[in-house]
C-alpha cells in the first residue's frame, strides 16, 4: 500500500507561517504558532527558514526513546502518532528526534503531528510547495544544505 | 481581550489597559485606534520633538488571525512638514508577534534618560539598556538584540542612525526592509532615545468562532492565490509596476521635469532584477503573496552588497527621479537607506530637487561641499545618503532642515521644490494625468500619500457597470475624466483606512487593481468570526469615514491648514512634455471644482472642515472623549 509522508524543501519556504497558523486553528482552536505541530526555524536574520515536522521515519528513534509506549507507528499508513493519555511530557522523544520535529509548547507539553488523518492542512495551504505530503516512494525533498548555500548566490 | 500598554520612558513605568469593546468597534485597531489614542492622549500644540509627543504603535485588529494581516501602524504628531497627523505602517512579522505577546497597542510617552530598548514578551515589558546599540545600523541592531536576548525568533521594530540623528524623514524599520516611512516616526523614536522594540509572544489568540475562522481563513487564502495578479506579485513584487508606469508616461523623471525615462528600457525592469540579483523570496506573516526578495550584487563597484527589498518606490525614486538607470546603484542605495533607516520617497525626492538646482546653476560645488550633483551621479547619490543619516555636510543640512532648505538656499530654488503639507512630494509619483488618484493622494491626512490615494482601478478603462458595482455610484472609465472621481477618491481613502486599521496588506485587497481580491465583505467575515460581532460593509465604510474625519480634526487642531494643504504640487498644473500622455496636466479650476465636490460629499465646509452635523453623524462630536 502507498504510504504518504511529508517532504520539506526549505529553499522554497518564505517564512510566512501560514502552515503554523492553520495547524493551530485546526488542532488548538486558536491562532498560535507556538502550539502548531510544525515549527519554522528562522536563521540568517529571517533569510532562511527551515520547517520542522514529523517525517514519519521508517525506524523512528522517538519510539525507541519513549519509555511509556506512547508513540506508535501504524504498519499500514506508516504514520507516527503520540497517545497523549500515555505521554507524561518527559521529552525523551524530543531529544531523540534527529529532525527536531517534535514540538514543545510554552506549557512544556509535547506535541506531535498526526497528519490530520491524511489531509494535512499545512500542506494544503503552503503557497510555495515547501511542505508537501506525498507518496514516500515518489516525493522529493530538498536538502537544507542546498537552501543555505543558495540564499547568498544569485 | 485586546490590550493597550502605556509606556512612560521618563519614569520607566508601564500601565496596561483593556481596550473597551465599544472603542474597538468604533475604531478597530491599527491606524483607527492609533488616531483615537493620539487625539485623546496628546495635548494640543506640543512640539513634535518634545517628550510630550506620544508615539503610538498599533497592530491591526485582525493581525495574527487572517491571511495577509501583517501590518502595524506607527502614529504621532508629524515631525516632517507642518506638524500634522503623522502616521505610517509596515508589514513583516512584528504586528502578529506583538499580538501573541499580549498587546495590540503601545502608547509611548516621555523620554528615556539613556538609550533604551523595550523587550516585550508574553505580557511583560522590560526597559533595557541600548547603549551598545546606539550608532548601529538597523541590520546590526537586529543581530545584536537577537544575541542580547538569546532568541533568533524575536521580532524587532527599530531605528537606524537616521532616527538617532533626528533626520526629519527617518523611518521606523522592521526586519531588513520593512519601513514605516514618511512623517518622521523614526525621528520621534530617536528623540525619545528609544532604539528598538523587540517582541516575542507565545500566547494564543482566541477567536470567538474558531471553526468559522478556519473556514474564512482557507477561503481568503484561496481567493488571494487565485487572482490574476497573484502569479506576478508573488514573483516580482511591486517592481512589476515600474515598466507599466514608465511606459504609460506616468513617472517622475529628473524631479518631474519629464514623464518617461527612455534610458530605463532594457536596464531597469523586474526580470533583470530576478535574473541578476534575486537570491531568495520572503513573505510577511501569514501572507501567500511573498513579494519581498533578498538580493546580492555580485560584481562591479558594489560587489558583495546585499539586502532586502526593493520596491517600485525605490526603483523609481533612485532611478528616473534622479536620472539613474543603473540597477546596481539602486540596490546599493536601497541597502543604505534601509540600514540607516531613511525614507526612500523623501530622501530621493530631495536628491532629485538638488540635482535640478545643479542643472539650473542655482547651486554649485561651493554649496554642496564639493559634491557634483549631475543627474545620475552614483557617488553623489550615495554620498548624500551617508551625509543625511550621519548629519554631516550638505546632506546633513537636508536631513535636519528638510523642506525649509528652500528658504536657506534661496535664489528661487523653492520653485522646483515640490512639497505638500510641508512634506517632500513622493519622488517617483507623477499621477497628474489620472484624476481620482491625484485628488485622493493630495487630500490624504499626511499629504502626498500614494498608499492611501492610489485609485488603481482608474487606470484599466473598466466598463462603467463594473465600476458602479464596486463603488456604488457612476464613475467615468477614462482616467482623465473628473466624472465621479471625487467619490472614487473618498471611497478609496475609507477603504485603505479600514485595511490599515484591520492590518490587511493592501496588495491582498482590491486596492492595487485586482477586482477579485479581498473587499469589505471578506473583512466582515473575519471580523465577525474573530469578535462575534455582526459588522456589515456599510458599517465598515462608515468606520473608515469616522477615522478619516478624526484625523482631519487632528490636523485642524494642530495646524489649521485645511483647503490650502489639499492642493497637489505645483508641477502637476504644468503640461507633461513627453509621450505617452504628452500635454496632460491638471487644470486649476477643474481641480478646485473637484475639491468642492469632494468636500460636499464628505459633509465638509468649502474650506475643508467637517461640519458639526457630519461630526454628530459619525459620533465624533464628543472627541476627545477619553474612553481609554
Amino acid at each position: 500500500m502507498e504510504q504518504k509522508t511529508f517532504f520539506i524543501r526549505a529553499e522554497f519556504c518564505t517564512g510566512c507561517g501560514i502552515c503554523q497558523l492553520a495547524c493551530s486553528l485546526v488542532k488548538e482552536k486558536e491562532a498560535n504558532p507556538a502550539k502548531a505541530r510544525i515549527f519554522i526555524e528562522r536563521v540568517v536574520m529571517d533569510g532562511l527558514m527551515i520547517p520542522h515536522i514529523c517525517l514519519n521515519c521508517r525506524k523512528p528513534s522517538c519510539i525507541e526513546a519513549c519509555r511509556r509506549g506512547a508513540i506508535t507507528k501504524d504498519a499500514q499508513t506508516g504514520w507516527v502518532t503520540i497517545d497523549k493519555e500515555k505521554c507524561n511530557n518527559c521529552m525523551l522523544c524530543v531529544s531523540a528526534c534527529p529532525f527536531s520535529a517534535i514540538v514543545v509548547t510554552p506549557e512544556r507539553e509535547v506535541l506531535l503531528c498526526d497528519v490530520c488523518g491524511g489531509n494535512p492542512k499545512c500542506a494544503e495551504m503552503c503557497p510555495t510547495g515547501a511542505i508537501q505530503f506525498a507518496d514516500r516512494a515518489k516525493g522529493v525533498a530538498g536538502s537544507t544544505d542546498k537552501a543555505a548555500v543558495n540564499i547568498f548566490q544569485t | 481581550m485586546e490590550r493597550l500598554a502605556i509606556v512612560d520612558l521618563s519614569t520607566e513605568q508601564v500601565e496596561c489597559r483593556d481596550i473597551p469593546e465599544e472603542i474597538q468597534r468604533m475604531y478597530l485597531g491599527g491606524e483607527g485606534l492609533n488616531a483615537y489614542l493620539l487625539y485623546n492622549h496628546l495635548a494640543p500644540g506640543v512640539d513634535p520633538l518634545s517628550p510630550e509627543n506620544v508615539l503610538i504603535f498599533g497592530a491591526g485588529l485582525l493581525s495574527g488571525y487572517d491571511v495577509s494581516t501583517s501590518r502595524f501602524e506607527v502614529t504621532a504628531k508629524s515631525v516632517e512638514g507642518e506638524g500634522g497627523f503623522g502616521t505610517s505602517n509596515a508589514g513583516g512579522h512584528w504586528a502578529a508577534e506583538l499580538k501573541f505577546a499580549g498587546f495590540q497597542h503601545l502608547l509611548i510617552k516621555g523620554k528615556a534618560s539613556r538609550p533604551t530598548y523595550l523587550w516585550i514578551h508574553d505580557g511583560e515589558i522590560e526597559f533595557r539598556d541600548a547603549s551598545f546599540l546606539w550608532g548601529r545600523d538597523t541590520y546590526e541592531c537586529q543581530e545584536l538584540i537577537q544575541d542580547d536576548l538569546g532568541d533568533k525568533h524575536v521580532q524587532i521594530a527599530k531605528i537606524g542612525q537616521a532616527g538617532e540623528n533626528l533626520v526629519r524623514f527617518a523611518n521606523v524599520m522592521h526586519g531588513l526592509k520593512r519601513a514605516a516611512g514618511r512623517t518622521g516616526m523614526g525621528c520621534i523614536m530617536g528623540s525619545k532615545l528609544l532604539k528598538a522594540i523587540a517582541v516575542r509572544g507565545k500566547q494564543g489568540l482566541k477567536p470567538n468562532d474558531p471553526e468559522r475562522l478556519l473556514e474564512v481563513y482557507t477561503n481568503h487564502y484561496r481567493q488571494i492565490t487565485s487572482t490574476k495578479i497573484y502569479p506576478v506579485i508573488s514573483r516580482y513584487g511591486t517592481l512589476t509596476i515600474f515598466s507599466v508606469q514608465n511606459q504609460s508616461g506616468m513617472i517622475s523623471v529628473k524631479n518631474n521635469q519629464y514623464n518617461y525615462f527612455e534610458e530605463a528600457e532594457g536596464h531597469l525592469d523586474d526580470e533583470i532584477f530576478e535574473e541578476q540579483y534575486k537570491t531568495k523570496t520572503l513573505a510577511c506573516f501569514g501572507c501567500p503573496l511573498r513579494c519581498s526578495h533578498r538580493y546580492r550584487i555580485n560584481s562591479g563597484p558594489y560587489a558583495g552588497v546585499w539586502g532586502e527589498g526593493p520596491e517600485f518606490y525605490m526603483m523609481a525614486g533612485f532611478g528616473p527621479a534622479v536620472g539613474n538607470a543603473d540597477w546596481d546603484c539602486i540596490l546599493a542605495a536601497n541597502t543604505l537607506v534601509n540600514r540607516y533607516g531613511l525614507d526612500v520617497g523623501s530622501s530621493s525626492g530631495y536628491i532629485a530637487w538638488l540635482m535640478e538646482l545643479w542643472q539650473r546653476g542655482i547651486i554649485n560645488e561651493k554649496d554642496t561641499g564639493g559634491l557634483v550633483l549631475e543627474w545620475g551621479n552614483k557617488d553623489a547619490i550615495l554620498s548624500l545618503l551617508h551625509q543625511m543619516a550621519r548629519n554631516e555636510g550638505f546632506g546633513g543640512m537636508i536631513g535636519q532642515q528638510a523642506s525649509k532648505m528652500g528658504e536657506i538656499i534661496g535664489k528661487g530654488s523653492d520653485r522646483y521644490l515640490y512639497t505638500q503639507r510641508g512634506m517632500m512630494h513622493e519622488s517617483p509619483e507623477n499621477t497628474r494625468a489620472s484624476r481620482a488618484t491625484t485628488l485622493a493622494a493630495a487630500t490624504t491626512s499626511r499629504g502626498s500619500d500614494h498608499l492611501k490615494g492610489r485609485c488603481a482601478l482608474e487606470f484599466f478603462a473598466m466598463p462603467p457597470e463594473v465600476l458602479a458595482k464596486i463603488y456604488g455610484r457612476p464613475i467615468a472609465s477614462d482616467f482623465r475624466s473628473w466624472d465621479g472621481k471625487p467619490w472614487m477618491a473618498a471611497w478609496t481613502q475609507h477603504f485603505t483606512t479600514i485595511a490599515d486599521s484591520l492590518g490587511y496588506c493592501k496588495f491582498a485587497t482590491i486596492w492595487p487593481g485586482s477586482t477579485h481580491n479581498l473587499k469589505y465583505e471578506q473583512f466582515c467575515e473575519t471580523i465577525n468570526a474573530v469578535k462575534g460581532w455582526d459588522v456589515t460593509p456599510a458599517e465598515l465604510m462608515e468606520t473608515g469615514e469616522r477615522i478619516w474625519n478624526l484625523e482631519r480634526m487632528f490636523i485642524q487642531r494642530e495646524t489649521g491648514v485645511l483647503r490650502e494643504g489639499d492642493i497637489p504640487p505645483s508641477v502637476y498644473f504644468q503640461p507633461q512634455p513627453l509621450e505617452p500622455n504628452k500635454g496632460e496636466k491638471l487644470d486649476r479650476d477643474e481641480y478646485d471644482r473637484a475639491l468642492d465636490e469632494y468636500y460636499a460629499l464628505r459633509g465638509w465646509t468649502s474650506e475643508g472642515a467637517p461640519t458639526s452635523e457630519t461630526l454628530a453623524r459619525l459620533k465624533l462630536e464628543r472627541e476627545p472623549s477619553h474612553l481609554i
